[in-house]
């Protein structure tokens, strides 16, 4: 590019919009995050539900794969960040994904926490938690737990995929948010068994499906731009 | 009465430089070398006017023994930045 030479008006709008659509192709969405906790997610949410339905081992313990996926999700950040010559501002978008992520931290420390906390607190009043089947005339003694818990997780797992749908203009994130809350509502109605199926159509079209036209996209730019 | 552009944003390579800073955090020299086309000599006397005006921010440090130049715009820049859009947008309109 030379310097001194006299720009005209036309020229500078061109510049300036030249430059900012060569700054925008440096930040394309990989979409390997969305694919991993779509992905994890689902299959957890649809083993989940096959364990309960067919009797398999490890029905709850599933779930902990969300915590074993928090290591790649890391390795993504730190692969996808050192390339870069130019760092981005955190916009609403990003923030909100960070809030997620802390929200989602907060939820398994209350997941934990409460039954126990509560089950303390009725341990120190003298009261338990009794189960009664009035069809066998049965009562067992049940350890407090918290009620159709999957339809809080469908609550959060839309809000920051609404976000980024709204915010990033990005339509199957759009839809797959409103996949989400129509998945919350019908939870709010269902088994536990089936809310976990839910949960995983929830993160497959929030999270999966768009994580895979994100990428698509991804290796397209790269390819135009190389 | 059409406000004047401003002289130091008037030219290309600055203004090329100030348009790809607009929209990022920071960016470094390389990067912005790489986007404008430009030699390393040019750059350097243009990123050096647009940090003496106060535009811009330039920082040198060193990444695994290399030297790392990185540019950051400052809240001048911003103002300057959006003034001379401005008067572009005059100019354009008066002129249709």
């Amino acid at each position: 590019m030379e310097e001194e030479k006299q720009l005209t008006e036309v020229e500078s709008l061109r510049i300036i919009t030249e430059m900012i659509q060569k700054t925008k192709k440096e930040f394309y969405e990989s979409g390997i995050a969305a694919i991993l906790w779509g992905s994890v997610v689902g299959f957890c949410g649809i083993y989940g539900y096959l364990a309960f339905t067919f009797n398999w081992p490890f029905k709850r313990e599933v779930w902990y794969l969300t915590f074993f996926a928090i290591i790649p999700q890391i390795i993504i950040v730190i692969k996808e960040r050192k390339p870069r010559k130019v760092k981005q501002y955190i916009d609403g978008v990003g923030a909100a994904w960070i809030a997620f992520a802390v929200t989602m931290v907060g939820m398994a420390v209350y997941n934990t926490a409460i039954p126990f906390t509560v089950a303390q607190n009725f341990k120190a009043e003298h009261l338990e938690l009794l189960l009664h089947n009035t069809q066998a005339n049965t009562t067992e003694n049940i350890a407090p737990f918290i009620p159709n818990f999957s339809s809080v997780y469908l609550l959060i797992y839309a809000f920051p995929t609404l976000v980024t749908g709204i915010g990033r203009r990005f339509k199957p994130m759009l839809y797959g948010a409103v996949i989400c809350y129509l998945c919350f509502i019908v939870s709010c109605f269902t088994a536990n068994t089936i809310d976990l199926l839910l949960q995983s159509i929830a993160a497959i079209s929030c999270w999966l499906i768009p994580g895979i036209i994100l990428s698509n996209r991804y290796r397209k730019a790269k390819a135009t731009h190389n | 009465m059409f406000k004047e552009l401003d002289p130091i944003l008037h030219s290309q390579l600055r203004l090329a430089v100030m348009s790809l800073l607009i929209g990022v955090k920071e960016a470094e020299f390389t990067f912005i070398r790489e986007k404008t086309n430009s030699t390393a000599g040019n750059l350097s006397v243009q990123v050096q006017k647009l940090k003496d005006v106060g535009y811009i921010e330039v920082s040198k440090q060193f990444k695994d023994n290399y030297p790392l130049t990185t540019c950051k715009i400052t809240k001048k820049g911003i103002d300057a930045f959006d003034d001379y859009v401005k008067a572009l947008q005059q100019y354009l309109q008066a002129g249709k």
